[in-house]
């Protein structure tokens, strides 16, 4: 009764997505591979963001929050043995040699994003709703505040520069598959039922044997590991990590995305990280041209208040577009462009 | 102890909120496969003791004992680990999700809960997902769901929601249902159908049911046994004849004569 679509989509996507970046790799120019990349990790974070806020309703403010620990790990694990003590004198004993590979940074990024959110969770899941809002969006404050001030490790202010440019296209597609399978597979198991069901309903669900517990921790966690990951990514982009790029207009850009794009579907925030991301380089070359600064930032603002009046479910509302779990046929067009 | 041999047994259950005792010196025991009703006029406290029991509120003081173990300060999971399941008196069904979804979000405590399983598709995976499908499938049937598994849930109307809820409590493999108001807002025919479910399940599966119920034809014909709750407290129990004819429970009804002489509705 199952159908084999979604497996055929898969083969797809990962056919598209070896082509398209090889493809894209050799012919276009910086510019254009850096927008590729910055869509690619803006779909990574607004799928993860929707496994937290869409699947299990968590509204988390903390995206970033786990994403600048994600980004702050891989940098100082991928930063050139020569260049650390020159920019960190003070760098504890300890972390002076250690030194990974850009991949195994990345899940280690990762990995400790996810540890964090596992603890924090402890505390921040007790609470619902609104207060769970203000409650993560003072874990992104207390992370700035952190980064701002632990000099040794992280220079506070200035951030860590420098950092080799170990992002490209084929990494960020590869995550990009890696993250949208995942979640998929976890929304179409048991998993993924007992968070929507944890969303819909919490005393129903715990009342059906549902651990809330466990399953909003849980939730938070995965969202956590590839919020951290796209954070590594960003940081190796842009070859710098900053406490203010991990800001809350970041993690209100995120979530504009997964409402637009209809909380809880993937192919909905796929969707909709690739328009946004697209929206907002096509409206610079008029911003610069005419002066007009933050047009980009005041259309979408306007695009997430229209959604919410005519259609607040979003793009795809909760569910996957009919053409059967097309999610991943949905994405190769639109990510053509 | 001699609740050794019950399935449940309640002992002196009170429920506080503030000043109000919602629930005072409950006590209740239930042997296997035995179908009780739990009646009352309205805020006696039988949704209350609903709650108690499934773990949705913390009792003030008392025990209750489920397979003789101590279940009074489990959460509501663990109570359902242990074999209680329910279904509330306003319907509580996950709106978003199909009709089968909403049955399967019931296995998950027993199986399915492996992620790397998940992630890698692996063959028990793909096993348990097929066996859950399959047993909500026949659950699906029992309650004459059939057609509707792919509906979202709240699209379907109102009787056929409460047999979604009493779908999905079953398939967590209880052995003691409580059922809350099942009968409220369906007309004589489908109460009368959902008699019937009951009657079934019950004989078929040698189920234990505790059922609060407004609907006075609908208990009286379904239960061996009946309680009488009023305002919080015990007020009578036996078969549904001696019931009928407690003066007590008259009074609790509609009022003696000397108080509220228009008290009848």
């Amino acid at each position: 009764m199952e159908s084999n679509r979604p497996r055929y989509c898969l083969g797809l996507l990962i056919m598209f997505m070896v082509v398209f970046s090889l493809g894209i790799e050799r012919t276009a120019n910086d510019y254009i591979l850096a927008i590729v990349s910055f869509t690619g990790i803006n779909i990574i974070l607004a799928v993860s963001l929707n496994v937290t806020n869409g699947f299990a309703g968590l509204f988390s403010l903390g995206h970033p929050a786990f994403m600048a620990i994600g980004g702050y790990t891989t940098a100082l694990l991928t930063f050139s043995m020569e260049k650390k003590p020159l920019f960190l004198p003070d760098l504890p004993q300890w972390l002076i040699p250690v030194h990974l590979p850009f991949f195994p940074a990345l899940l280690v990024g990762g990995c400790f994003a996810a540890l964090v959110a596992q603890i924090v969770g402890i505390s921040v899941l007790r609470l619902k709703g609104h207060y769970l809002a203000v409650a993560t969006m003072g874990f992104l404050i207390i992370v700035q505040v952190l980064l701002n001030n632990a000099n040794s490790i992280t220079r506070g202010p200035l951030g860590l520069n420098g950092l080799e440019e170990f992002t490209n296209v084929s990494w960020v597609a590869g995550w990009v598959v890696v993250t949208i399978y995942t979640c998929w597979k976890i929304k179409f198991s048991s998993l993924g039922r007992s968070m929507l069901a944890v969303k819909e309903d919490s005393m129903a669900a715990n009342s059906l044997g549902v651990d809330l517990f466990y399953t909003r921790n849980f939730a938070l966690t995965v969202g956590a590991f590839f919020a951290g990951v796209a954070g590594g990514l960003w940081g190796h982009l842009i070859t710098a990590v900053t406490p203010g790029s991990f800001s809350l207009i970041m993690s209100f850009n995120i979530i504009v995305m997964v409402v637009v794009g209809g909380t809880g579907s993937i192919t909905g925030s796929v969707t909709a990280a690739i328009i946004f991301t697209l929206a907002i380089e096509c409206f610079r070359p008029l911003e610069e041209n005419f002066g007009i600064y933050g047009v980009g930032e005041i259309v979408i603002s306007l695009v997430l208040i229209l959604i919410l009046i005519f259609k607040p479910s979003g793009m795809f509302g909760t569910g996957e577009p009919k053409f059967v779990t097309g999610k991943y046929k949905q994405l190769s067009p639109t990510n053509g462009k | 102890m001699t609740h050794k041999k019950h399935l449940l047994h309640v002992v002196d259950l009170v429920k506080r909120f503030g000043g109000l005792v919602a629930v005072s010196d409950y006590s209740l025991t239930l042997e296997q496969g035995e179908l009780v009703g739990l009646i009352g006029p309205n805020g006696a406290g039988k949704t209350t003791v609903f709650n108690l029991l499934s773990g949705v509120l913390k009792s003030s003081s008392g025990n209750f004992f489920f397979n003789s173990q101590n279940i009074t300060k489990f959460s509501p999971a663990q109570t359902a680990r242990v074999g209680i399941a329910r279904t509330f008196q306003n319907i509580r069904l996950f709106e978003d999700l199909s009709v089968l979804d909403n049955i399967k979000v019931a296995f998950h405590m027993h199986h399915g809960k492996g992620f790397l399983n998940t992630i890698f598709h692996t063959k028990k995976f793909r096993q348990t997902e097929k066996e859950i499908t399959q047993k909500a499938m026949e659950f699906a049937e029992l309650m004459n769901l059939t057609e509707l598994i792919h509906e979202p849930a709240k699209k379907l109307p109102y009787g056929d929601q409460r047999r979604v809820e009493i779908a999905r409590a079953l398939a967590t493999n209880p052995k003691l249902l409580l059922l809350d108001e099942p009968a409220a807002g369906m007309n004589p025919q489908e109460t009368a159908e959902l008699m019937r479910t009951i009657k079934e399940i019950h004989a078929k599966q040698d189920m234990t049911i505790l059922i609060v119920e407004h609907d006075m034809r609908l208990v009286m014909n379904l239960c061996q046994r009946l309680q009488v709750l009023n305002q919080g407290q015990l007020l009578a129990q036996g078969t549904p004849e001696e019931i009928q004819n407690s003066p007590e429970v008259i009074k609790a009804y509609l009022g003696s004569p000397k108080e509220n002489p228009h008290a009848i509705c």
